[in-house]
């Protein structure tokens, strides 16, 4: 936990360092006053002095205090990272597919994969719920609520209404 | 009297026909996603946006603020029946109103939060009418100077009391406001921080942000445990003992004041309300050996507290435009959304609209209490949806929430990137409210600004040169210096903070 922390300590201040050198490709300050540069400037040099000051808070606590805080309880492992990771690739897919795919088919393959890999839901309970959440709500958004979301960009999937 | 014609006006537009519906579709979705564990009041509100992008903007307001005001009603069930809360606010409630449930007292603890909280409501939102004319009289002479300083304070406030360290809490209200900074400086029309991408010009969309940062990071962090559900206890008599309405009074009418109160001051939150409400009642009780033990004062004053907060917090946002809390924020962004600027100016410009919104609290509060007492088994069928089932629900709204903002995959990609984000920040014990609060503010805030130094001609001490927004500004260093103070002294023993926020909330 401690290293952990002290790590994203220094990720802060990296971060800060690159916003500051950002910062000076705008505009700081012109005859009318502050430029588009100047708060970018200032607030990140402000964030990496807090990032130091964390840096040092962590550096100068006593091992004793981060007693009990070990690693693994800070990030997952095993089954949990598993489960975390599903997720995060399913949305991932969403983000690739969805304008190729439709939100209709997309969306469809990405509930079965959540709900029988994660949920370990019953198939045909997957299938319900998987289509009444692609079909159902496309239906609902696009003609109730007029809200747009995408058909899909291939000709054959867009011509069969996906 | 001025006050109570205006509201009467305001009743003409929230009792038609339509808005009668929003209020009554917004405090039903809110009760929902106070009932449903994963999704917090900031990402649902958030989640439910695109909902009301075809709405007028009254319709569209009633909507989301009864959406934002239900969070609180449904939170209670889940942390009376379940001992899980639906929504933080309602954490403290798990102590007496659980046990309250396992003595089969549970349709009691209900009808007693449901009574408080709509009593809680009530006396905010009249608090809110009578409040309005006065401060926005006040309101209305500030200029950009005022305006930046009383933004500081709100910041400030914020910050010293989120989380348990003061620089975490100022490494995120900083983190905000560079977020903030991303798109189209708002003087120059130069483009800041878009790495050529034109979804970014406009800036960060605060919606796909706030889901990411509040709902997705909630959801990947239950994912950590199985997402089995858990077994919900019989709800029983809803009337309450004459003994239970009696020993009620006291806290439903402290915790209507106190949660008022808490409610104008900005980084309050909900849970600090129901919190302070739960520790005043317990040290003032000529029995305090009950608190723990299914205590109905436990269940009332703080139940009271958060609802009279979740009002009472609407006052700074309408009077002054600035948001207390999160959730707040995610409302003024909202108000933006539909090209209104929340302040003492919409009075002015827009009284219908304004007043039209402020009668509905009336309106949906009345809602909300007959949602939550007849209507309570409908709530406790929702409890039966497994977790496994429902965080694959919860998902696909927010995908479909997150792209209906612009109809831009991208801000998926933004959903996704701030969940990762949020979680880490949960993993670290960084408090988010901040961040959020600098993120939607942080526009404005710099525009006044620069507009300040502009008339000045780039002469800082313009800050100072008025008398309000000097007092405002060392009110804001008296805050974050005292705040800082606060933490300094115990820095070794505090640095040390692990992944302690709450589970499946």
């Amino acid at each position: 936990m401690r290293r952990t922390s002290l790590a994203a300590g220094i990720v802060f201040f990296v971060f800060s360092l690159t916003v500051i050198a950002a910062s000076w490709s705008l505009e700081y300050y012109s005859f009318i006053g502050p430029g588009p540069g100047f708060f970018p400037f200032w607030l990140s040099l402000v964030l990496g002095l807090l990032s130091v000051v964390w840096i040092v808070q962590i550096l100068r606590s006593t091992p004793k205090s981060w007693k009990g805080t070990g690693e693994e309880r800070l990030f997952p492992r095993g089954t949990a990272l598993f489960r975390l990771l599903i997720i995060v690739g399913a949305l991932c897919f969403m983000i690739i597919f969805m304008e190729p795919l439709g939100f209709q088919l997309s969306m469809f393959a990405f509930m079965i994969f959540l709900l029988i890999v994660l949920g370990q839901v019953k198939i045909l309970t997957t299938l319900i719920i998987a289509a009444s959440s692609s079909f159902g709500l496309f239906k609902v958004f696009t003609m109730l609520l007029d809200v747009q979301l995408p058909h899909a960009a291939i000709p054959f999937l867009a011509g069969i209404g996906l | 009297m001025a006050a109570l014609h205006d509201l009467l006006m305001g009743f003409s537009v929230a009792l038609a026909p339509g808005n009668l519906l929003y209020a009554f579709l917004g405090s039903s979705l809110g009760t929902l996603i106070g009932v449903l564990p994963g999704i917090g009041p900031a990402a649902g509100t958030a989640l439910l946006i695109p909902l009301t992008a075809r709405l007028d903007p009254t319709g569209a307001i009633i909507m989301l603020t009864a959406i934002f005001y239900g969070t609180q009603y449904g939170g209670t069930i889940t942390s009376i029946l379940l001992n899980v809360p639906g929504e933080a606010a309602s954490a403290i409630t798990c102590i007496d109103g659980h046990k309250m449930a396992l003595k089969g007292r549970a349709g009691a603890a209900l009808s007693i939060a449901a009574i408080g909280s709509f009593i809680g409501g009530l006396f905010a939102t009249i608090a809110l009418v009578f409040l309005a004319g006065p401060l926005t009289k006040v309101a209305l002479e500030f200029g950009p100077v005022e305006f930046f300083a009383l933004m500081v304070l709100g910041i400030s406030l914020m910050m010293g009391l989120a989380g348990k360290s003061m620089v975490k809490a100022l490494m995120m209200g900083i983190l905000g406001l560079l977020l903030a900074m991303v798109g189209m400086d708002p003087v120059r029309g130069a483009p800041r921080f878009t790495f050529g991408r034109m979804e970014l010009m406009d800036g960060l969309n605060f919606v796909p942000v706030i889901m990411g940062l509040f709902g997705l990071s909630d959801i990947l962090e239950n994912a950590e445990e199985s997402l089995d559900s858990t077994k919900s206890a019989k709800v029983g008599s809803l009337i309450p003992s004459r003994e239970e309405v009696k020993d009620s009074v006291g806290p439903i009418a402290r915790g209507s004041l106190m949660g008022t109160i808490l409610g104008l001051i900005p980084g309050m939150t909900g849970s600090m309300a129901s919190f302070l409400s739960y520790s005043m009642e317990k040290k003032i009780s000529k029995h305090p050996e009950r608190f723990g033990e299914g205590a109905v004062e436990g269940v009332a004053g703080p139940e009271t507290a958060n609802n009279a907060h979740a009002n009472g917090a609407l006052i700074p946002l309408f009077t002054l435009g600035i948001p207390a809390s999160p959730t707040v924020a995610v409302l003024m962004g909202a108000f933006l959304m539909n090209g209104l600027i929340p302040g003492p100016f919409l009075f002015k410009e827009n009284p219908q609209l304004v007043w039209g919104v402020i009668a509905s609290f009336f309106i949906g509060n009345v809602i909300l209490l007959i949602l939550n007492l007849p209507l309570i088994g409908v709530w406790v069928k929702m409890l039966k949806i497994p977790y496994s089932i429902l965080f694959a629900v919860i998902l696909a709204f927010m995908v479909i929430g997150a792209y209906g903002v612009e109809n831009s995959v991208f801000d998926v990609f933004i959903m996704l990137l701030f969940g990762v984000l949020g979680y880490v920040f949960k993993k670290f014990d960084f408090p988010m409210a901040p961040m959020i609060l600098t993120l939607i503010l942080g526009p404005t805030m710099e525009r006044s600004l620069r507009r300040s130094l502009e008339m000045s001609q780039g002469d800082f001490s313009i800050l100072f040169a008025s008398p309000i927004a000097a007092g405002l500004l060392t009110a804001s260093l008296i805050v974050l210096i005292t705040s800082a103070l606060r933490v300094f002294p115990g820095t070794r023993k505090k640095v040390p903070s692990g992944s302690g926020s709450d589970r499946r909330k």
